[in-house]
């Protein structure tokens, strides 16, 4: 596992678990059982599973500023 | 004088949830005769989208588990990693797009944002029987700071 698909899964694995803990949420059942799903995947990719393989493009994130105008 | 604005976190996390919770949002692939403009609004504007075939499908790859939310001030736009597998033939690209699928602010369609898969800028190709996955930032799609 690369160093960046480590940091990819471990930074995803902390959103996805704010998300599930969030009451707010708690009415998106269809996302909550996403979630759930990805969550499990990730963990056992963390834990030796094989990660993808073949063409893997790592991709850059985009910024949306909401700077003072 | 000089006014300025802020915003409050609470609404950078609220606006896009509320938009995006019941959206669907699609990928994709277009090959290296499509040229990227900013000013290209909705899906209709763009060309050179891969045609059905070897493992794509005409129209994209929905987005699965999304997230967003806000953390410090910043809000996160997420989601799974997408994943192709090609199948009787390759799947090349040179591009990926990002958009909405539906009626949204009275745009049918509109686009979010494209990636270029390799700023060389070259194709990127999956062969036969072999994945394409774009691997999503550890920092998301994008955040709104």
């Amino acid at each position: 596992m690369t160093p960046e698909r480590r940091e990819r899964l471990l930074q995803r694995r902390a959103r996805l678990e704010q998300h599930i803990a969030d009451p707010h949420n708690t009415p998106l059942a269809e996302r909550r059982a996403e979630w759930t799903a990805e969550l499990k995947s990730i963990e056992a990719e963390l834990a030796g599973a094989p990660s993808p393989s073949g063409t893997i493009v790592e991709l850059p994130a985009g910024n949306l500023s909401a700077k003072a105008n | 004088m000089t006014a300025s604005v802020s915003f409050y976190n609470n609404w950078k996390a609220a606006i896009n949830d509320a938009a995006l919770r019941a959206a669907t949002v699609k990928v994709t692939l277009h090959n290296s005769t499509y040229t990227f403009a900013a000013t290209q609004s909705v899906y209709a504007d763009l060309s050179n989208e891969l045609a059905t075939a070897n493992g794509y499908t005409n129209g994209g790859l929905a987005l699965s588990s999304i997230t967003w939310g806000q953390t410090s001030g910043t809000a996160t736009f997420d989601a799974a990693d997408l994943v192709w597998t090609a199948s009787g033939g390759s799947i090349t690209a040179r591009r990926a797009v990002m958009r909405v699928v539906g009626t949204f602010n009275s745009q049918v369609d509109p686009l979010i944002l494209s990636w270029l898969l390799d700023t060389t800028p070259a194709d990127v190709t999956a062969t036969s029987g072999n994945t394409l996955t774009l691997q999503l930032n550890a920092s998301g799609i994008y955040t709104l700071a």
